[in-house]
């Protein structure tokens, strides 16, 4: 009797054998093989110069303080609803997004709306997450931040740093790529936001400044085409420059004047006062906006 | 008797009346006593008019013959032959043999009742015995019988005698001696039908069950009935068959007990001294107070007990130590009643018969099993179930005598009974006892435990004991010498007077009075203090009796006992088992039910949709789905426990009875395995099934089944254990708590293993702390969440790539850096020592030397020379500096990786949506079967600490699910927690076969476990230390 209980133990241990898992390489040997069949992919633009781009693009931040200042009233209706961000589900859409996000949720930090962003936090880490770049966003840390509006600045400057790291991360990291996306996704959002605030408002300080974007877009496409092998990065760019065929009926006159020094809090610093004008008609806001809001709609 | 033979009768009862002078007032006074003792009496006077009309239609028929043809006078007329032949003929076919025997000798005493036996009347007889085929030598027996007062040449061998005067009848063979008896009782044996008949001759009330014996009266003398001389003592059926049993039946049998001394598991005696001596055909009673150690001495008597001191031989066979040899020759029947319950009384029979004969056919052990139905007297109630003493179909008496007659269906040589009669009337008391007799009249030896009986029970008894408090043997011998002997010790009065000089009674309450007599203080008042001390009424036992002694034979026993193979009583015990459970209707709903009742419960309660604005359930948000899997486990082994722990519980009596027929208890256990897994297999089936469906667990039905299933297999086999060891159901239920909630605390999904108190190995990291290593819960709920999450149509796309890009990203997100860290402490100590920092250094060196070789090992593409140098010894600048670009180096190597196996994984998502449909049947295949709970739970998503030294080695704490365990130990199989594979052998197994495996060898230990009965033995010795500390 206990023989054949030895037996069906065999039997189990047999059964139990089949159903290991094959060929018992380690993942160390599989990935040694795999590097050696990996040449390395150079990007075609120096990494200097796309840090320099990058610099030039202005964070999140700048726009939607702009909007608030301007008075306009906070609307979550123009935000990407955060029940859409587990249907990103290639690199391309997930990195465009989580820059989506993490305007929106400058937007409602701006607003002090920070119960509610909440949700925007938890989209924005599982996209970088997803992206392997979640160990910038301590998600605890944010979440109780969040629930309380006297900790807005710690909060702002939290999830900016965490931006920064992430994308200083990705760019060493050999994954410009994602970096470059994130950044179109946030840049794409902030000047929706302000097309859209602009657009009810009649707003001319907003208009201008979204007239200005002309110079980012122009960048934005420079670094995105460093990447133009990729299929979706192609159409994205493609977009991107029918948006700057608008922008470029956009004409920015830049007055130079003699910077003046002043003292402030007796720091003594230098004050520019050149300027610039930017001239932009209805039609061609009109058709930004449009064309803004198409193509964040197939982003998103 | 019906009316038909009954009328036939009278027919006959007139033609014989008529023969000669007609019908005489005794023989009209016969048939009116005949026909009250058959019929009620209104119907006795109908029956007696129609005798008296046959008789004078018969008379006148005559007297108009006669006065044509008187010569013919003497002779019966030719009309009347051919009637009684037409009468006889036409009865012959309705009645048994006994019948026409007890009709024949009505007819003989009927032509007795004016003792004129003529030639016409005995032709008449004659010609009715023809008809009804008796014997010449049976009829004359009859004849003889009737005729004389006095044993005769020809009947000398059937007749029995019961005479107050034995010395004149010293040549007849049959003798029973009643002194005080006038004139002589006759009892007549016919045996081919084996009846007996009984006359008195004398004057005295001789009383027959009861009834004073008519002097001119032949009585049948039936199965247990008593014939009463009014002085002397009673004499039973069983002891008159015995005279014409003895030299048929030998039974070869001795029973030597010798010193039996018994000793308790406490350590006070509850036997001391007894001896027995017993040869075949006795009903020996055991008789004492309430605690004397009548149930204990019964026990060492019959083997279930072994004596600490003394013996106890069979035919010079010791029953304790070679008890092999003595296979089939004990039946024992203990108090209480050992009849499956939900069986009726033919299959608690039937079973029984087919556990001891394995060499009858089907036909034979039906015919066996009815036959003893029938001599039970239970062939009413045969297909009855027999119930419980709350739920009566049968009724006590009826039980009592099937509990008996199950031992009795294999005839046992030595039959050990303890109360049989307890909570019976004293009628089916009767009717137990006289079984019993019976019985010892076929050669058996018989003990029967019995707290006080009754007068008539008590004198049934060849021999009682009598044990007083604390286990003493105060009398063995005579029932009735036993209260003369106490009474004389007692100084009484009538000592000599064993029983009431009137009615015959002995009461045997008297003994109990004497023995346990207290002393009365100066107020009269009875003492606690007894006269005379047990260890007394010893003494005085030895020092009037003599040792009794048997002659030991030295032939084995017989036995009948033939039982089946192993594999034949496994499929006995399961179909028993089977029978009894289908039977209980409740038990089987609740069974078949309350798993699909609490899948659906569970399932309906948690299937949760986490978008209110949606109303469409998604599989993928559903936060409950790790609680369900743990929760499944938990039902599966509630389910399992409680569905086993009575098990071996309910059937212990009868398998104390089983115990006698030398059965397998691996089959029993088999055949119990046979049908607890089957169940477990059904519930665990329909359990899965329902809530899988509820809950969108899809393509899961296997995986899930086969662990619920293994737990629940555990779980049966658990409950067996317990079900085997402990004492009382609510016991047994009470543990059942015990046994589940540490398997839910230690089951991994309740409580996090890494925060578990650090003494029993918790807090550090992955670790499965060893004790939950025990609990199959934690297996199960390991495979479960790891099957689920790995091989779900989803993620086994990507699962591969993933577990290498995890890897990659470990290593260059936090293992490298971790390193790098660790490099820069070491380079400040040595830019800067710091004599207190020099453990820290040490330690950090060494733990950077032990990485880094071991990175070297595995990984080929990145080389490094100088890692030998990473010693207290020959660490310098350069050497960090270069270990510093190793790391750089190393990190790149994986960021690379990194990114191609990204790469990979993008392009893999990009083709299988480059269409809105392919994006749609992506996102339902994501939707319905990836969880995010899962992910969360088996990435450690939110751990603080991404990598743990353990044991000097840096340890990675997330991504468990695509982190394989090292092989290393080939024995070693422990792994970290969700580990998607386990090691063993070298090898790497799937974890949920794995830990299914594990699961079953647990389950096999256990069931080698209640196969010895490991955990009864283990009670036991605890018991033992708990009262050797106490003392």
């Amino acid at each position: 009797m206990m023989k054949r209980h030895i037996l069906y133990l065999m039997a189990i241990i047999m059964m139990g054998y089949a159903c290991s898992s094959g060929d018992q390489k380690s993942i160390d040997e599989e990935l040694g093989e795999d590097f050696k069949k990996e040449a390395e992919v150079k990007p075609k633009v120096s990494k200097e110069s796309i840090e320099d781009l990058i610099y030039s693009i202005p964070s999140p931040l700048e726009m939607t303080e702009m909007i608030r200042s301007s008075g306009a009233e906070f609307s979550d209706k123009m935000l990407n609803n955060t029940e859409n961000s587990k249907n990103y589900v290639n690199n391309h859409k997930k990195a465009l997004n989580l820059g989506v996000y993490g305007a929106d949720l400058g937007y409602m930090n701006i607003y002090e709306k920070t119960v509610s962003s909440i949700s925007y936090i938890g989209a924005v880490k599982g996209l970088a997450d997803d992206l392997k770049v979640g160990q910038f966003f301590d998600f605890n840390i944010l979440k109780r931040l969040a629930s309380s509006s006297q900790n807005i600045d710690s909060l702002l400057y939290i999830t900016t740093t965490g931006f920064n790291q992430m994308d200083d991360y990705l760019r060493q990291n050999n994954r410009g790529n994602i970096s470059a996306l994130i950044l179109t996704g946030t840049w794409l959002e902030g000047v929706y936001i302000a097309s859209q605030v602009a657009k009810q408002s009649g707003n001319q300080d907003i208009v201008e400044r979204i007239g200005e974007q002309k110079v980012t877009l122009d960048n934005l496409i420079l670094i995105l085409s460093a990447y133009e092998q990729d299929k979706n990065m192609t159409k994205l760019i493609a977009k991107l420059n029918n948006l700057k065929a608008q922008f470029d009926q956009v004409t920015i006159t830049y007055t130079y004047a003699e910077p003046e020094p002043v003292e402030i809090d007796g720091v003594l610093v230098l004050e520019d006062n050149s300027t610039s004008t930017i001239e932009m008609t209805d039609e061609t806001f009109n058709n930004i906006t449009n064309l803004l809001n198409e193509i964040r709609s197939q982003i998103i | 008797m019906s009316e038909e033979i009954l009328k036939a009768l009278m027919q006959l009862f007139a033609i014989i009346s008529k023969q000669d002078d007609g019908v005489t007032d005794a023989k009209r006074e016969y048939v009116r006593v005949f026909l009250r003792q058959q019929i009620s009496e209104d119907l006795v006077e109908e029956y007696l008019a129609l005798f008296e009309k046959f008789a004078e239609e018969k008379k006148r028929k005559r007297k108009s013959d006669a006065a044509s043809d008187e010569p013919e006078k003497k002779l019966t007329s030719v009309k009347d032959s051919v009637r009684i032949l037409g009468i006889c003929k036409k009865i012959n076919k309705t009645l048994t043999k006994q019948q026409k025997v007890v009709v024949l000798m009505r007819l003989f005493e009927l032509v007795n009742a004016d003792r004129n036996f003529s030639e016409q009347r005995i032709a008449i007889i004659d010609t009715a015995a023809n008809v009804f085929n008796v014997t010449k030598e049976e009829y004359d027996l009859l004849e003889t019988f009737v005729r004389f007062d006095q044993p005769q040449e020809n009947n000398i061998n059937e007749v029995l005698l019961i005479t107050g005067h034995p010395e004149k009848y010293e040549n007849h063979p049959k003798v029973i001696s009643s002194d005080h008896l006038a004139g002589n009782i006759l009892v007549l044996r016919i045996p081919s039908v084996n009846l007996y008949f009984l006359r008195y001759t004398g004057g005295h009330d001789v009383k027959l069950n009861g009834f004073v014996l008519n002097k001119q009266r032949i009585y049948l003398f039936a199965n247990g009935s008593t014939v009463k001389p009014p002085l002397d003592k009673p004499i039973y059926y069983s002891d008159v068959a015995s005279r014409y049993l003895t030299d048929s039946s030998t039974t070869r049998l001795s029973f030597e007990a010798k010193d039996i001394e018994y000793r308790f598991a406490k350590g006070n005696l509850g036997v001391r001294g007894v001896t027995i001596a017993e040869g075949p055909g006795s009903l020996i009673g055991i008789m004492g107070a309430s605690g004397a150690g009548k149930t204990t001495l019964l026990n060492v008597l019959s083997g279930i007990d072994k004596p600490s001191n003394g013996s106890v031989t069979i035919n010079g066979i010791d029953l304790h130590r070679e008890n092999d040899q003595l296979k089939g020759v004990i039946g024992y029947v203990p108090q209480d009643d050992l009849l499956i319950e939900e069986l009726t009384v033919y299959q608690n029979v039937y079973y029984n018969a087919k556990l001891c004969f394995r060499d009858l056919s089907e036909e034979e052990i039906d015919g066996l099993v009815i036959k003893v139905i029938d001599n039970l007297g239970l062939s009413a109630t045969k297909d009855l179930r027999v119930g419980n003493p709350l739920d009566k179909t049968i009724s006590g008496g009826q039980r009592k005598r099937l509990n008996i007659g199950l031992e009795l269906i294999r005839e046992p040589s030595i039959l050990f009974l303890d109360e049989p009669t307890s909570g019976l009337s004293s009628r089916d008391s009767e009717n137990v006892l006289d079984l019993l007799r019976e019985l010892t009249l076929k050669g058996k030896l018989i003990f029967v435990v019995i707290h006080q009986p009754s007068s008539d029970l008590y004198k049934m008894f060849d021999k009682v004991l009598l044990l007083d408090t604390g286990g003493y043997q105060i009398y063995y011998g005579n029932p009735v010498e036993a209260v003369i002997y106490f009474k004389t010790i007692d100084n009484q009065v009538n000592s000599q007077e064993g029983e009431c000089p009137h009615c015959g009674n002995v009461n045997p309450e008297v003994l109990f009075n004497i023995v346990e007599a207290r002393v009365v203080d100066e107020f009269g008042q009875l003492t606690d203090k007894r006269k005379v001390a047990p260890k007394k009424w010893r003494d005085f036992y030895t020092e009037h009796f003599e040792e009794e002694t048997v002659e030991t034979v030295k032939e084995t026993p017989p036995s009948t006992l033939r039982i089946p193979n192993r594999l034949k009583q496994m499929w006995l015990f399961f179909s028993r088992d089977i029978l009894s459970k289908l039977s209980n209707r409740q038990y089987l709903l609740i069974n078949l039910l309350e798993a699909p009742a609490l899948a659906f419960f569970l399932s309906f309660i948690i299937r949760y949709i986490e978008n209110p604005n949606s109303s469409d359930y998604l599989f993928r948000v559903n936060e409950n789905i790790p609680a369900y899997i743990f929760i499944s486990i938990v039902v599966a082994l509630f389910i399992g426990l409680t569905v086993s722990a009575e098990e071996i519980y309910r059937d212990r009596k009868i398998l104390k009875r089983e115990a006698f027929l030398n059965l397998s208890r691996m089959s029993y256990l088999f055949s119990k395995l046979g049908i607890l897994f089957s169940l477990s297999a059904l519930q665990s089936f329909t359990f899965v099934l329902i809530g899988n469906l509820i809950l969108g667990v899809e393509g899961m039905l296997f995986p899930y089944w086969l662990i619920l299933f293994s737990v629940s297999c555990f779980a049966n086999v658990l409950g067996l254990n317990i079900s085997a060891s402990f004492n009382s159901a609510v016991t047994i239920y009470i543990l059942i708590p015990l046994l589940i909630i540490p398997q839910m605390i230690l089951g991994g999904a309740m409580f996090s293993f890494e925060k578990l108190n650090r003494s029993i190995g918790g807090g550090i990291g992955n670790q499965v702390p060893y004790i939950a290593e025990f609990m199959p819960s934690r297996w199960a709920y390991e495979a479960l969440v790891v099957h689920q999450f790995v091989h779900n149509d989803y993620e086994q796309l990507f699962y591969s790539l993933k577990k290498k890009e995890s890897f990659c990203d470990y290593k260059q997100v936090v293992y490298i850096p971790e390193l790098e860290s660790l490099l820069s402490n070491v380079e400040a100590y040595v830019n800067q020592p710091v004599d207190s920092l020099k453990p820290d250094f040490e330690h950090d060196l060494n733990l950077l030397y032990t990485e880094i070789k071991i990175t070297l090992e595995r990984v080929s593409s990145v080389e490094f020379d100088a890692a030998d140098q990473l010693t207290p010894e020959s660490i310098d600048a350069d050497v960090i500096e270069a270990t510093s670009d190793f790391l750089m180096e190393l990190k790149t190597y994986y960021t690379i990786l990194f990114n191609s196996v990204n790469l990979r994984k993008d392009e893999m998502i990009n083709r299988m949506t480059d269409s809105p449909e392919k994006q749609a049947n992506y996102l339902s295949l994501y939707n319905d079967h990836y969880n995010e709970y899962l992910e969360e739970l088996l990435k450690k998503t939110f751990t603080k600490h991404p990598v743990f030294e353990y044991e000097g080695r840096l340890v990675q704490q997330i991504d468990p699910i695509y982190l394989d365990p090292e092989v290393g130990n080939p024995i070693n199989f422990r792994a970290h927690f969700y580990a998607p594979t386990k090691p063993f052998f070298g090898q790497l197994f799937s974890t949920l076969y794995f830990n299914a495996s594990v699961i079953w060898v647990m389950t096999l230990l256990l069931f080698v476990s209640v196969y010895f009965d490991l955990l009864s033995k283990a009670l036991a010795f605890g018991e033992r230390l708990f009262s050797g500390i106490r003392k």
